[in-house]
């Protein structure tokens, strides 16, 4: 085994081989995230039940009650129950993947191992919290006597599509965040405009029919539709131009890998 | 020594860093890349009007770099100890930085041919909120060992850190001396071919730096090639074959630990 050192030219490699030998590093640090996240919490991984819960209570309250947003004869709690749980993953997984580098500076600067190794740790230690609202989503399912259908089948295809939409977006911001540490602090307001370009208060059926094709160029639109019809009765599947979604997801995430990887060369002397 | 290929090349590694102001490198970073193709049109019509001069960096730009390290070069054989002396600031942990790969050359290169561990810092890895034992398996593993690895030498990585008791407490509770000493001995018990070391023998009491001095000679005496950047000169005669001096960001000399020393002690401040 030899490691050739160069200075950086041309075009960065992406060398993924690498990232897989350092699979285990990304476990190591998800456990270890996830270890520390609730350390002297009274509560807490409950926190990743009660939020969604309490966000689906608020969101009810006034989309339904006040606001009246017309979702059929769905219940709204179920209707932005379904949408919250995907939801609040990527803007969990983006919200920690942004500062991963910057919180990990010290390790940085003194070990080596692939850089990527990072946004992909934030990425999956997000899925726990996932699974807890998964859990809270099966109750609410149970609570209005609505059975899943066959069509859960299709589920595994939408979460791992929200994953990769995360890593996608999260390489650039993450690489981004440790030159112009403006990214963290635009992101809070990022992620509610985000929230309402997505469907998920809303039907995305309300969207005008000319502007269908430019909405569903969202990748979370298309993940929460694909939620709503797996889990909710009625909901119409994604519809076409969510095809183009995953093209912007692909783009995304191939820029962001090149992006991440002629930016690494830097990590160690700018973070 | 053996007369195969070396364990590890240098050849020509230069690293040049930006100087105060905004932390950019070779002015490629993504600000400057921006500046430079708005500017390019205007630039290339410039330079020709002026008289050509070597460096296509602008003045500006140039005073603000700076080389850490320049046309360094040198060989160590397997199984040698190579002690690194000189000055704060002459570029010695640069130069470690780069041959661990974690900072890029500006320009030269290097080749290692065998598994690569770094010690830059005694607890790289530690979180605060973690018990001695998880840190201990946490920066075991960030360091490279596996998980194996981890177990087999957990009783030792133990004993020789001295703190028993406190396993089970998170490591913010320790004292710095207590960190330092579960740093080092996680470090010590790595099983890399080549191991890069910076500085991490100044921790603890005296008897402690004297069994850390004792656990290098033995690290040494199995055969592993190491880099060894010290302040620590009679260390670096004690454990070292062979020692070069960094002044200036580059090597002024290179032979015996003895020879090197006196020249860095002799040497003008």
């Amino acid at each position: 085994m030899s490691v050739e050192i160069s200075s950086p030219s041309g075009w960065p490699r992406l060398e993924l081989g690498e990232v897989r030998r350092h699979f285990v590093i990304i476990g190591i640090l998800a456990l270890r995230d996830m270890k520390v996240r609730y350390k002297q919490s009274l509560v807490g991984f409950g926190w990743a039940f009660l939020q969604p819960l309490f966000t689906m209570l608020v969101f009810s309250a006034i989309f339904a009650g006040i606001v009246k947003v017309p979702t059929g004869d769905t219940p709204y709690p179920l209707f932005v129950m379904a949408a919250l749980v995907p939801w609040s993953y990527f803007v969990h997984a983006i919200n920690t993947t942004t500062s991963c580098l910057v919180a990990n500076q010290t390790l940085i600067t003194r070990v080596y191992f692939p850089r990527l190794v990072f946004p992909l740790s934030t990425v999956f230690s997000a899925l726990v919290d996932f699974l807890i609202a998964f859990a809270l989503l099966l109750i609410v399912l149970a609570w209005y006597g609505e059975v899943p259908t066959a069509r859960i089948a299709f589920l595994p295809i939408f979460i791992v599509f929200a994953i990769i939409a995360a890593i996608a977006l999260g390489l650039w911001l993450s690489a981004l965040n440790v030159q112009y540490r403006d990214v963290f602090h635009a992101l809070p307001f990022f992620t509610q405009v985000l929230m309402f370009i997505s469907p998920v208060v809303y039907p995305a059926h309300v969207i005008p029919e000319k502007w269908q094709w430019l909405y569903d160029l969202n990748p979370m639109a298309t993940v929460i539709n694909g939620f709503r019809w797996v889990f909710v009765e009625g909901q119409p599947a994604p519809g076409l131009y969510s095809l183009w979604s995953v093209v912007v997801v692909t783009a995304v995430l191939t820029g962001g890998l090149y992006f991440f990887r002629w930016q690494e060369d830097r990590f160690a002397d700018v973070v | 020594m053996s007369s195969e290929t070396p364990m590890i090349e240098v050849e020509n590694i230069g690293k040049r860093y930006w100087v105060g102001g905004y932390p950019m490198i070779d002015y490629r970073g993504m600000h400057a890349l921006l500046e430079r193709a708005v500017r390019a049109p205007f630039a290339a019509v410039a330079r020709r009007v002026r008289s050509g001069r070597g460096s296509s960096e602008p003045a500006h730009i140039r005073a603000h770099l700076r080389w850490a390290i320049r046309n360094v070069s040198f060989t160590v054989a397997q199984g040698e100890v190579l002690g690194i002396v000189g000055q704060n600031g002459a570029g010695k942990s640069v130069l470690l930085k780069i041959l661990s790969r974690i900072t890029r050359p500006t320009e030269g290169r290097a080749r290692l041919r065998g598994s690569v561990s770094t010690l830059l810092e005694a607890g790289t890895g530690f979180h605060p909120e973690l018990t001695g034992r998880e840190n201990i398996r946490l920066s075991g593993a960030i360091l490279g060992m596996s998980k194996q690895q981890i177990e087999h030498r957990m009783e030792e990585i133990i004993a020789f850190a001295e703190i028993d008791e406190f396993l089970d407490t998170p490591i913010k509770h320790y004292s710095s001396g207590m960190v330092l000493r579960l740093g080092f001995s996680v470090s010590a018990h790595l099983e890399a071919d080549i191991m890069l070391i910076d500085e991490v023998l100044t921790v603890g009491d005296e008897n402690f730096q004297r069994r850390c001095i004792d656990k290098m000679r033995s690290v040494v005496g199995s055969g592993r090639t190491v880099l060894f950047v010290s302040h620590d000169l009679d260390a670096v005669k004690l454990i070292c074959h062979r020692a070069i001096l960094i002044r200036n960001g580059g090597i002024e000399l290179d032979g015996p630990p003895d020879q090197v020393v006196a020249a860095h002690l002799g040497g003008g401040r």
